[in-house]
């Protein structure tokens, strides 16, 4: 029974087979096939739709992260990698503020040098940053010479930097570069003087701040 | 012919979003009226929760038989997550209704395939009918959908198909594609793919003309 020739389709009744309205009987002279097509493509049943919950969830998440277009989310990231640098920058800043305050206020032209070398060179120590860590037992001498001002302002200058690009406006409302600031003899002139500070051994004063109080004891 | 698709453009994961999804429709009265369709997608465009509830009323179906037959009992989960990614994904999606219809479904099958891939196995519908041992016979299962009409016994069916042919016949007849965008979904020719579907047809109507008559026997 089973081997009886069915009848060939056409292209042409194939084609029209799997256009017709999804869910309605094709009049094809293939009833069988007809019905099974349109049994496949019967209207929606309701446990076919039990994820709508979900799906409209996601949406919902999606249009939140997304809602004024893709812009939002790149935003966002520079505005945390913005707070995350500031962040960052202060806690350097903090770090090595105590240092670049003793040290800038320490040397700072109006000031003699009284007191400066025990409180310098203990915080060169914390720091441990430069090239003069290992002689925190002469004190008298490297205070005023490029060690005590130049780490810590190097820190700072560091700091300053690294957040730099982003945030200078905020750096320099931030207390903890204000000994930077007046090291380097005013906002404008950080950048650069942190470039020669960076930039330069240390030691070597060929320095463009006016401010920059260590360089005329050479 | 200068609107062979290249659908080497559709990654298997994520990189469909973005790509303009407007296949020329060859053929009307497709399932559902245009208008209110677009108007649909409009709306969920604006971020409309309601245009997207009845975008996915409208495709979410077609979809899940599609998937049924493709990685069987999985599917809700398959598709569960297809409609993560469409829903992710929806702001980049540029196209209209039929565009939408293959875009998910694109996501969708890929989704199928990764579930493949990662359970190491062969897709339900691989092999011919012989191939498939199940508890039922084609006859059985091609006089279940003949005698019931019910739409699961037409899926399991069809899934009886070699896979390309059960594809091509799902992807046009119950997603309701016409064969360009069934053949960009498929990554293939629209040439391939009208023949693959000509061939389910014609092997469709073979199982069923094995099959004892549609007359009221539910056995012999």
């Amino acid at each position: 029974m089973s081997n009886h020739r069915f009848r060939r389709i056409s292209r042409r009744t194939a084609e029209r087979l799997l256009c017709d309205a999804p869910g309605r009987t094709r009049a094809t002279g293939h009833d069988r096939l007809s019905e099974v097509l349109a049994a496949a493509s019967a209207p929606a049943r309701d446990r076919e739709l039990t994820g709508e919950q979900a799906a409209l969830a996601a949406f919902r998440a999606a249009r939140l992260a997304t809602a004024p277009q893709r812009r939002r989310p790149r935003m966002l990231k520079i505005a945390l990698a913005n707070v995350l640098t500031v962040k960052i920058a202060a806690v350097t800043a903090a770090a090595a503020g105590g240092i670049a305050l003793a040290a800038a206020t320490g040397t700072l032209p109006g000031q003699r040098h009284e007191e400066p070398s025990p409180a310098a060179d203990t915080n060169v120590v914390a720091t441990t940053s430069v090239t003069t860590k290992d002689k925190p037992n002469s004190p008298d001498k490297k205070p005023d010479n490029s060690a005590s001002p130049s780490p810590s302002l190097k820190g700072l200058c560091q700091a300053y930097t690294a957040g730099a690009g982003s945030e200078h406006g905020k750096a320099h409302e931030n207390p903890a570069f204000s000994a930077l600031i007046t090291a380097a003899g005013g906002a404008d002139k950080v950048p650069a003087f942190c470039a020669d500070q960076l930039g330069e051994k240390p030691g070597k004063p060929d320095h463009t701040a006016p401010g920059k109080p260590t360089k005329p004891e050479r | 012919m200068p609107r062979v698709q290249s659908a080497a453009g559709f990654g298997d994961s994520g990189e469909i979003s973005g790509v303009v999804w407007s296949p020329r429709r060859s053929s009307a009265g497709r399932s559902i009226a245009d208008t209110g369709a677009e108007a649909m997608l409009t709306a969920a465009r604006r971020g409309d929760e309601d245009g997207f509830r009845a975008l996915y009323r409208e495709v979410q179906p077609k979809l899940l038989r599609y998937l049924q037959v493709l990685v069987g009992a999985d599917a809700e989960d398959v598709a569960s997550d297809a409609w993560l990614q469409i829903a992710r994904d929806f702001g980049s999606f540029r196209g209209d209704v039929d565009g939408f219809r293959g875009w998910a479904t694109t996501i969708a099958r890929n989704r199928a395939m990764d579930h493949l891939r990662r359970q190491q196995r062969r897709p339900v519908v691989h092999g011919t009918v012989e191939d498939v041992a199940e508890p039922a016979g084609p006859e059985d299962t091609a006089q279940a959908a003949v005698d019931s009409v019910a739409t699961d016994a037409a899926l399991a069916l069809i899934a009886r198909l070699p896979r390309d042919q059960a594809e091509a016949v799902l992807l046009r007849v119950v997603v309701g594609l016409d064969a360009k965008a069934a053949a960009k979904v498929l990554g293939k020719r629209p040439g391939a793919v009208r023949t693959a579907a000509h061939r389910g047809l014609r092997t469709l109507a073979a199982h069923l003309d094995k099959a004892p008559p549609p007359g009221r026997t539910p056995s012999e």
